[in-house]
């Protein structure tokens, strides 16, 4: 199953990850659509917004209406997908419906300073939270500058990602990739 | 047996710092002998005209490249602006469906 969460309270990017939603269905795979956070709301009709209204009514008219989910399902769901799109406000902040922390890897928070200090990020960037990269048990960083992929080790500190080694551990990772 | 598939999906403003994670991601998938497709759609259309020289060396390194031909025409660009050839959502369908892992960058 292909997973699309949407976890975004603007109108465009619910708008676009309904697209998204109906556009992976284009080749027969079964595709689901999750409304949860600040999306949620959008359930209702749209919120007003007439093409969101359509999308969900299309998405309806194939059998696989779009379902508002809480945290806890959105795990749930995610477990069972083996690919995920998690569409978020777009502006490379996390995702903000904290239905990660109910995943297995877990919040990371206090991460996100030591990570910036450590690079000798600029202070811009030491105010932007990661998105979090989730590969089977592990999380991984992803920082708008480099090294953009990071791991923190046991002692803290977040240490760059060997690219070969980060595509070893995306594809034989067990379960979906999802960036959140 | 074939090569792993590789499929990467960018939607994010160029701002967000997405598309070049998805690029560096894309470089090593690609160095490792990973067969990598990227699909461009949304807010991300509109960071790929200045971006044409990395784009273009991804196509060299093997890599499959489609771009959402809805998101340029709202952005208003065309296929001589982005150097590609515009698809759409059946091209995001299909890359996801074959891919054996797939990284959204959404």
């Amino acid at each position: 199953m292909i997973l699309v969460v949407i976890d975004a309270g603007e109108t465009d990017r619910v708008s676009e990850g309904l697209r998204a939603g109906l556009g992976l269905g284009l080749r027969g795979d079964d595709v689901a659509v999750a409304l949860t956070g600040r999306a949620a709301h959008f359930a209702a009709d749209g919120a007003g917004d007439a093409g969101i209204a359509r999308a969900l009514r299309t998405l309806a008219d194939l059998a696989r209406p779009a379902q508002v989910l809480a945290a806890d399902q959105v795990a749930d769901h995610v477990r069972d997908a083996r690919a995920v799109e998690v569409w978020t406000s777009g502006t490379g902040q996390p995702a903000t419906g904290n239905w990660q922390l109910a995943t297995d890897v877990g919040s990371r928070s206090g991460l996100a300073a030591t990570a910036a200090s450590d690079s000798g990020s600029s202070s811009s960037s030491t105010s932007r939270s990661p998105r979090r990269l989730q590969v089977g048990t592990d999380e991984i960083e992803v920082w708008p500058v480099p090294p953009r992929f990071r791991r923190c080790d046991a002692g803290g500190r977040a240490l760059a990602v060997d690219g070969a080694d980060l595509v070893a551990q995306i594809l034989s990772s067990d379960g979906p990739v999802v960036l959140w | 047996m074939g090569a792993k598939r590789l499929a990467i999906v960018v939607s994010t403003p160029a701002e967000s710092g997405d598309l070049e994670a998805a690029f560096e991601l894309a470089r090593a998938a690609s160095a490792c002998g990973v067969y990598v497709s990227l699909f461009f759609m949304s807010k991300a259309v509109a960071g790929l005209p200045e971006r044409r020289a990395q784009l273009a060396e991804l196509a060299e390194d093997g890599c499959e490249l489609a771009v959402c031909g809805a998101s340029a025409a709202a952005a208003g660009l065309c296929e001589v602006d982005i150097g590609l050839p515009l698809g759409g959502q059946d091209d995001h369908a299909a890359i996801v469906s074959r891919a054996d892992r797939v990284v959204a960058f959404t």
